[in-house]
């Protein structure tokens, strides 16, 4: 859902250290959880969007991300309006009755949940990947070592990221082989369809084996597991800037929880 | 230890049985590699040349378990006494597919990867990184990523990884087999560098012979898992000769096999020196040929022309991937019925572009392209299917089914045919590539040769008209090679349209009787390759290099050699009349 590649720049946002941007987006999560009243949430969002635009992401990438999955979100709030009655509801505006069918009501409040939930997805998808594509995968990986994470998975978790890219074009490979061999992806029923993923699901899962064979034996030929004592090449380090930010990041994430317990910010 | 030090590699009588395998993959091989030398092993597949890779490396017997015996020493260490990374601080192997040997998202991080798991410090390891890709000519690429380079320079970032754990002996197993010609070039180039400069011990495996013989030191060449023959390139030659390396599955090198015809014919006696390469050919023969040549030029056979229905129709067209890239921009042809035509050029010039669009995988962006008068846009890639057949070049992109005849049957299924009809057309499919017998085989416990076959069959079986085959001899021996192309040329006899997207010139020489060079998307050269490879520095531009026999050939040119000659025959006859009418 979210974008993996690094966008190269020079924002502020792609100075900081990884560990801050990771704190921020705790920060945006959290905030984005406690709150259900919808002008809220569109603060959260105006602030991650103009991030977003300060970084340059690409955002006809992510219309067309978001556009397969509009049905989905009328869903959502269809559901939501219906899903949530009026005792759920502190405010009077919130308990209104738009609509009842067959004793089933639609309130003001349900909806504006449903918007919630929406605006929240945005929210999610936008900060995380403002975060990703800020931040180069090094950088993820000196996290890792920081924590002191196993290196066998630090390992695992690089190579894979590097796979993705090599693993898709061979699934459009493997799809085009078996295209050319007349299966029709496209049509039959929705049994029919998963029957059909077969012949596509063999070839890479053979393919994945035949490739982590190999890897192991590039990986032990290049003395994997000879030292436990590994220099790191990078190291990130916190400056004055992600002193500044995180303590920014910490003062408006206790106004927020300030606000919500003294009972703002919910319908 | 003082005489030892003259080697690098000791191998004495090694045999080696994978767990579960009834077979001996190497039986008694013994050889040795002395420090400073370039040594090549050849073979067909199957031989044990990955196997024997393996163990010098010390993957075999630590990692891969099995029967082992006999004694290996790198350096004077015996490997079987010692760890994979004690091993590989003085043997880098490098391995076929350079996907697989990449580990880091960045350059710098996987030339990183050896010397940081030796536990070396950061100032080391940022040394060793520079000193490494230089040697490798990659310097200044430290902060690329590894997903967007070329295939010659993944091999080569291959190479630096090795380098980096500071070896003085490199092992690469078939380090080619996956590039283009200009990769191809590059790797090479790359290795004989280290070992020239740098004075790196180099064992190489490959199946490129001509290369073998012009710049190996040595030559092994292992059959069965042993050795039938080492020596320099020439003592190889002369002692299994054209047909002993026939038989252990190598392409004859095109030079000495010349030499060999030439020989029969009674010019030149065998037993003087083979000529190996293009340019000591060409000096010894134009001393050979000399004043009263005859002036005419040799009849050489038509290759065929086709006109009349056409199968494909290709009209202005473009096409742009999604990512923005151009890659044809107004490609026009017409391929005629029975016709069998190569498509060549370097990756990236749009080869496969062009021939995705004759089964439909790809739709025009711009223009449009018809298969027997079909617009391609207005039909599904499962109705073309029935017309166009499309090979791919890996066949492990496609084998899903648990059965040889269930796999071939697969495109039948799909195509609606009745079950006695599928039954009749699979078999018939078995029949003609030679799998007959192997119907109820897993095609995993098959060979990879065979399993191309399999994946051959499954096109075939479904009969269309026009056959696409992307690059039908890369990872082959000769025996592979020649089985399939000769394959190809039968059914091009019964009626079929071939189409061959290679890298392969002696293929294309041999076999087609027409050739489309594809240059940034654009239709260079099309022609009879009689003319076409013949404009040698118009094809060098692109880095498409024609067959050794053509260089020759087109070197003697003022000595008047016929202009148009493809194959070594064509050139020994000739050569046999110039030579001889000087008497």
């Amino acid at each position: 859902m979210v974008f993996l590649e690094y966008l190269p720049g020079n924002s502020i946002f792609h100075r900081l250290d990884v560990r801050t941007k990771v704190c921020w987006l705790a920060a945006v999560l959290i905030l984005s959880f406690i709150f259900n009243d919808p002008l809220f949430m569109l603060a959260i969002m105006g602030s991650v969007v103009f991030i977003a635009l300060r970084i340059g992401l690409p955002f006809s990438r992510l219309r067309s991300m978001f556009q397969p999955l509009v049905p989905v979100m009328i869903c959502i709030v269809l559901f939501t309006g219906f899903g949530f009655q009026q005792d759920y509801f502190v405010r009077d505006t919130s308990r209104r009755v738009l609509l009842e069918i067959l004793g089933l009501q639609i309130t003001v409040g349900g909806v504006m949940i449903g918007v919630t939930f929406l605006v929240r997805l945005i929210i999610i998808v936008v900060s995380t990947s403002i975060v990703t594509l800020t931040t180069r995968f090094e950088d993820f990986i000196a996290l890792m070592k920081k924590l002191h994470f196993p290196y066998a998975l630090i390992l695992a978790v690089s190579i894979s990221f590097r796979f993705i890219p090599i693993l898709m074009k061979e699934l459009e490979t493997v799809m085009d082989a078996q295209q050319a061999r007349g299966l029709d992806l496209e049509k039959g029923s929705f049994l029919q369809k998963i029957k059909k993923r077969i012949p596509l699901m063999i070839p890479m899962l053979v393919g994945g084996i035949r490739h982590s064979e190999n890897i192991a034996i590039a990986i032990l030929v290049r003395g994997f597991g000879a030292s436990n004592n590994r220099a790191s090449l990078y190291d990130i380090k916190m400056s004055r800037v992600d002193y500044t930010a995180l303590a920014l990041i910490l003062i408006i994430m206790l106004i927020g929880v300030y606000i919500r317990f003294t009972g703002l910010g919910i319908l | 230890m003082s005489d030892e030090n003259g080697y690098a590699i000791k191998v004495d009588n090694l045999k080696f049985k994978y767990a579960g395998s009834e077979k001996f993959a190497l039986n008694g091989v013994s050889f040795n590699v002395k420090r400073g030398e370039f040594f090549t092993v050849m073979g067909r597949n199957g031989a044990g040349k990955t196997t024997l890779a393996l163990c010098l490396a010390g993957v075999i017997p630590h990692y891969i378990e099995g029967e082992f015996e006999g004694k290996i020493l790198v350096d004077g260490v015996d490997v079987a006494s010692v760890t994979i990374p004690e091993v590989a601080k003085k043997l880098g192997l490098v391995l076929q597919d350079p996907e697989d040997q990449i580990v880091g998202v960045t350059v710098r991080d996987d030339v990183a990867f050896g010397p940081c798991n030796l536990g070396l410090s950061k100032e080391i390891v940022l040394r060793r990184i520079n000193d490494a890709l230089k040697m490798v000519r990659l310097s200044g690429y430290e902060d690329r990523e590894t997903f967007a380079l070329s295939g010659g320079e993944k091999q080569r970032l291959a190479i630096a990884g090795i380098l980096a754990l500071g070896p003085s002996i490199i092992v690469a197993d078939e380090p080619t087999s996956q590039l283009d010609p200009a990769g191809k070039r590059e790797v090479f180039e790359t290795l004989l560098q280290l070992n020239m400069i740098e004075k790196k011990t180099i064992v190489m495996i490959t199946h490129e012979t001509d290369w073998a013989m012009k710049y190996s030191h040595r030559i092994g060449i292992l059959d069965a898992g042993k050795f039938v023959a080492i020596g320099s390139p020439r003592e190889v030659l002369l002692k299994l000769g054209v047909d002993g390396l026939v038989q252990h599955g190598i392409r004859p090198p095109q030079i000495p096999h010349l030499f060999f015809k030439l020989s029969q014919k009674g010019v030149i006696s065998w037993n003087s020196n083979p000529w190996l390469d293009v340019e000591e050919a060409a000096r010894k023969l134009s001393e050979l040929i000399t004043k009263r040549c005859p002036e005419d030029a040799l009849m050489l056979s038509r290759r065929n022309k086709h006109e009349g229905e056409r199968a494909i129709r290709v009209e202005d067209l473009w096409h742009v991937y999604p990512n923005g890239i151009e890659a044809l921009k107004g490609v026009s042809l017409q391929i005629y019925r029975g016709e069998f035509v190569a498509i060549v050029g370097q990756n990236g010039s749009g080869k496969t572009t062009l021939v995705k669009h004759f089964n439909g995988l790809l739709k025009p962006t711009r223009g449009d392209v018809y298969v027997f008068d079909m617009n391609t846009k207005n039909v599904t890639i499962s109705t073309l299917s029935r017309f166009v057949g499309y090979v791919f070049q890996n066949p492990d992109n496609q084998i899903f089914a648990s059965s040889v005849k269930d796999e071939v049957a697969f495109g039948l299924k799909n195509l609606g045919y009745s079950r006695d009809e599928v039954e009749e057309m699979v078999e018939q499919a078995l029949d003609f590539v030679g799998l007959k017998g192997l119907e109820n085989e897993h095609p995993f416990h098959l060979s990879k040769a065979e399993r191309q076959l399999v994946a051959f069959a499954s096109i075939i079986a479904m009969k269309p008209k026009i056959i696409v085959v992307d690059e039908p001899t890369t990872g082959q021996d000769w025996f592979g090679t020649s089985k399939m192309m000769n394959m190809l040329k039968k059914l091009n006899e019964e009626g079929h349209t071939i189409i061959v997207v290679t890298h392969d010139m002696n293929v294309v020489a041999e076999y087609a009787e027409r050739v489309i060079v594809l240059h940034s998307g654009r239709i260079l050269m099309d022609g009879d390759p009689r003319e076409v490879f013949y404009k040698v520095e118009d094809l060098a531009r692109v880095y498409v290099e024609p067959p050794p026999i053509v260089l020759l050939m087109n070197r003697l040119r003022e000595h008047g050699m016929s202009p148009g000659i493809l194959t070594i025959d064509e050139a020994a006859t000739e050569l046999y009349r110039k030579i001889r009418g000087e008497l």
